[in-house]
């Protein structure tokens, strides 16, 4: 937009090459004279950023002997009639040096000249330019037109456009009773200005199909384009919605690659408020939104968002002081700040948290059930019990307000809760919000190292938005442990002492059943080992076994329980010892992940394929399908793991899913089949692994969390400690790597 | 080309000297079947399997297979056994002894598992027709008495292979019977 040929066609659209030579030299020589100061003067206030000045000056430049004669310029266009064909030129060339208050009306010509070029340059308009323009003109030429002038306030009054944008909507109201051709003229000239100030869009008024024959029919679609939501963009403001464009191409089947060159992720922002902001606020609120969105993208909280702990530290002292005074308030902020969630979301979820007094002691009690927490009762003896109910104690301090049943009270409404905070923020040049305090537990929690499914549970969030809490067994004692450790850092930061009751050892544990004792995993195993062992026929031994390895292979990788699990046999780098795991599509592609695996994985593999070598032989001369089927898994391309199915007295490879797993495995599996990723995720926790390389290895990452994405700190280092821990596991349970079919 | 002949009553069949070493090896070894105990259409039938000779003027050198010779009647092949007939020009000597210790070693690695005698009768009898089992075994179907007068061992012995495949552990089939399966203790439990 900034070269030569953009200026040439921004020049010649505003005073078109048709006009006579005189004509345009005047036109161009006053545009540059009249318009230049005013936009750089606006321009330092932030207004209309869009018009680059060199577009103004670039005529001086190509006409230095232009014609000033502005009068005579007008004479040609009133003789030629061509006073329509350029608003721009027309107006320039107004004569105006006889009106009684000439510098005023100048000031006023220069700044609708300037918002027209502005608006000339955003596109969609044309008729507020048109209007605005022709309507300058006429208060100079028009009787009529001309009282308006004196209506109108001296625009160097005002440092901002929006100023003068909201001194011209009082005018109109104030001036009802004005002839209509002032009203409307006056409306004509505030359009523009309010357009400018404010960055309005433009209006596209399209005529009915009928009446436009010559119009463009619409480009052959080649790809359907399709804006899908990003998920938690983290932004509070429910009326800010970021998109991404995904292009989905119907001819795909056909093709290897995108016929389209795509250069960039395109995003779309809906903000509704960003119409009533500046266009340099626009500018810094984008910057801030990228910067933000490039920030979760390196796989760590995003910190220049979050309160401070001078923040913080004068939150909770003005808190606890306010709370000695039974401010209702203050008890909510309080609490916010410890639960990680706004007042409403209390009320909201008043069925799953009470703020009772429990033991004297003021207790947040969320309710916490996730789907693995129910299991049949015959299961009692094997796995262990859970918790349905999570009480979180609250500082000593907040007792009084705990006991005035403040679900009960009316909530304190936004704006109260602002002007609560914003005594603070004057006091102290804090930078308070009621979201920044919500945001804050998480973000302690986060750069403590803390597991996201312990920060989601003490903020009771629930396992749909957050999946790692369905896998997870959590001691209770571990969550509140993270709990008194934010309550206490809160608190130290202002010097006050929260008075937590002392942690009793007592068992519990919350959220899924499925984190089996030793001598359950040990026997699982060796039920299913036994299974295969006594099966004579070919056919049962080599599903059963096929079970085994599934079990082992799943439980091992955390696969997830869907089609064809494993994939195939080349997804495996025997060498490498990783594992391509690819079991779920999210978003915009593939959820694939990369695993490496234990060294019992590997001999477990080379025994299956030393299995189907010997099925393969055995099968020879009498079954060729299952034969050919063995080998084109040897060989890589088809799925690593079958089953063998009798149809119509032929025996045929059939492909595993899960409905057919269910059916071999019987009562052998009594729980779910994706309890390998229930167990493995409490088991890791357990022995320390970092709750990020353990997401990682689960495939649990929403936006900003890949383990290995560009910028995240993760490698496969990591993943070979989980391998090992992995593999420390399988040697302590004895699980083993057992061989198949033997074709003696 | 090897060409391809029946014997006839005046087929003369000695064994290549090349192949007298197998031979001699595979005679002395101890089966598990008694061949001569069986019944002599069944040796009959095993005693016309095709051979594979080298012609010379004078007679016809057998090295391929070789244990067919303990069931013949005579001192030659029955009459109308399939010989497949090469020239000394065809093979050489050495691939002629790599053929019949490979046919004697072949007997010996396709041999039956002692273990599995009983498993042979049980599973025969549901494969083979009963008109072969008339024809070849002279029986109805194949019975313990024939089985243990083949191999020598006891009605016992075979009984005792039937009574552990039958106590051998059943898959548990019940959810309870899984339920306690999986809650056994186990020492490395903590």
């Amino acid at each position: 937009m900034n070269s030569p040929d953009g200026q040439i066609a921004f020049l010649d659209a505003l005073i078109p090459v048709e006009l006579p030579d005189t004509v345009r030299q005047t036109s161009l020589g006053y545009l540059h004279q009249l318009c230049l100061p005013l936009l750089q003067k606006h321009q330092r206030a932030g207004d209309m950023l869009n018009l680059p000045a060199e577009y103004l000056s670039y005529s001086s430049q190509h006409f230095p002997a232009a014609s000033t004669d502005r009068a005579a310029a007008h004479k040609t266009l009133v003789s030629s009639k061509l006073l329509t064909l350029s608003p721009f030129a027309s107006a320039l060339n107004t004569p105006w040096d006889y009106l009684p208050n000439a510098e005023k009306y100048e000031q006023w010509l220069g700044l609708v000249i300037l918002c027209c070029c502005s608006l000339h340059i955003k596109g969609d308009h044309n008729s507020a330019i048109e209007s605005a323009l022709r309507e300058i003109r006429l208060i100079a030429t028009s009787a009529k037109h001309k009282p308006l002038l004196e209506l109108l306030p001296p625009p160097q009054d005002f440092d901002y456009l929006l100023q003068l944008d909201e001194h011209l909507h009082e005018l109109r109201k104030n001036y009802l009773n004005l002839p209509s051709v002032q009203q409307l003229g006056l409306g004509y000239l505030a359009v523009v200005i309010r357009s400018v100030a404010r960055n309005r869009k433009g209006v596209i008024r399209q005529r009915g199909e009928s009446s436009s024959p010559t119009s463009v029919p619409p480009a052959p679609q080649t790809a359907a384009n399709l804006f899908v939501p990003l998920v938690d963009t983290g932004v509070d403001d429910p009326e800010f919605r970021i998109e991404k464009l995904t292009s989905f191409s119907k001819n795909s089947e056909n093709e290897d690659e995108p016929t389209t060159i795509v250069t960039s992720v395109p995003y779309r922002f809906h903000d509704r408020s960003l119409h009533k902001k500046e266009i340099a606020l626009q500018a810094i609120h984008s910057i801030r939104l990228a910067e933000q969105m490039r920030v979760r993208q390196q796989s760590l909280p995003c910190s220049f968002e979050q309160a401070s702990e001078w923040d913080i530290e004068h939150l909770v002292t003005h808190a606890l002081s306010a709370l000695t005074r039974n401010d209702h308030t203050a008890g909510w902020v309080l609490l916010s700040l410890l639960s990680g969630r706004d007042p409403g979301w209390h009320l909201a979820n008043a069925h799953k948290v009470q703020i009772t007094i429990i033991n004297q002691v003021p207790c947040r009690t969320l309710t916490h059930q996730v789907p693995a927490g129910h299991q049949p009762n015959h299961l009692d003896a094997l796995l262990p019990a859970v918790l349905n109910a999570l009480h979180l104690p609250l500082p000593q301090q907040m007792t009084a307000w705990v006991e005035s049943a403040p679900l009960q009270a009316p909530l304190p409404t936004a704006q109260v809760l602002r002007t609560w905070l914003k005594a603070i923020n004057q006091a102290h040049s804090t930078r308070l919000t009621i979201g920044r305090i919500n945001r804050y537990m998480e973000h302690w929690f986060l750069n403590q190292g803390t597991d996201r499914a312990v920060i989601a549970l003490i903020r009771g969030d629930t396992h749909q938005g957050r999946p790692s809490l369905s896998y997870s067994h959590q001691a209770r004692t571990d969550v509140l442990a993270h709990h008194y450790r934010f309550i206490n850092a809160v608190f130290d930061l202002s010097g006050q002492q929260a008075s937590l009751p002392p942690i009793t050892a007592k068992s519990g544990a919350l959220g899924s059943r499925l984190h089996l004792p030793g001598r359950v995993l040990h026997n699982l195993f060796s039920v299913l080992a036994q299974a295969f062992n006594l099966e004579k026929n070919f056919v049962n031994f080599h599903n059963k076994y096929v079970v085994y390895v599934w079990a082992l292979l799943s439980f091992v990788t955390g696969h997830r329980d869907v089609n064809a699990p494993m994939g195939l046999l080349s997804d495996l780098n025997p060498h490498q010892q990783t594992w391509w795991i690819s079991d779920k599509e999210r978003r915009h592609g593939l959820a694939a992940r990369t695993l490496v695996v234990p060294a019992t994985v590997i001999e477990q593999v080379t025994l299956y394929k030393e299995h189907l070598s010997n099925v393969a032989s055995y099968a020879r001369l009498s079954i060729a399908t299952v034969c050919a089927r063995c080998e084109r898994t040897l060989s890589g391309d088809e799925n690593l793991l079958f089953f063998l199915e009798e149809n119509d007295g032929a025996i045929v490879p059939v492909e595993i899913t899960p409905s057919r797993l269910t059916l071999i495995l019987g009562e052998q599996l009594p729980w779910a089949r994706n309890w390998g990723r229930h167990h493995m995720r409490s088991e890791l926790l357990r022995r320390q692994v970092s709750p990020e390389v353990i997401d990682g290895w689960m495939g649990h990452e929403e936006l900003g969390e890949e383990a290995m994405g560009p910028f995240s700190q993760l490698g496969m280092s990591q993943l070979r400690r989980v391998a090992d821990v992995i593999q420390a596991v399988l040697t302590h349970h004895e699980i083993k790597a057992l061989p198949g079919w033997k074709t003696r | 080309m090897p060409r391809l002949k029946q014997s006839t009553q005046t087929t003369e069949i000695t064994l290549h000297p090349a192949a007298l070493a197998a031979h001699t090896w595979s005679r002395e070894l101890h089966r598990w079947f008694n061949r001569s105990a069986l019944p002599e259409t069944m040796r009959k039938a095993l005693a016309q399997q095709p051979l594979q000779c080298i012609a010379t003027p004078s007679t016809l050198e057998l090295y391929v297979p070789l244990w067919t010779s303990v069931l013949w009647q005579t001192d030659q092949p029955p009459i109308g056994t399939l010989l497949v007939c090469l020239t000394p020009d065809e093979i050489s000597e050495i691939e002629i002894e790599r053929a019949a210790w490979v046919s004697v070693l072949g007997e010996v690695f396709n041999s039956l598992h002692p273990h599995a005698i009983s498993d042979l009768r049980d599973t025969l009898k549901e494969s083979m027709s009963h008109g072969l089992h008339r024809e070849l075994f002279n029986t109805k179907t194949l019975n313990d008495k024939l089985m243990c007068k083949w191999t020598g061992i006891s009605r016992a012995a075979l009984g005792e292979q039937r009574r552990r495949k039958r106590t051998q552990p059943s898959p548990p089939a019940t959810t309870q019977e899984i339920i306690d399966l999986l809650n056994q203790p186990w020492g490395g439990d903590e």
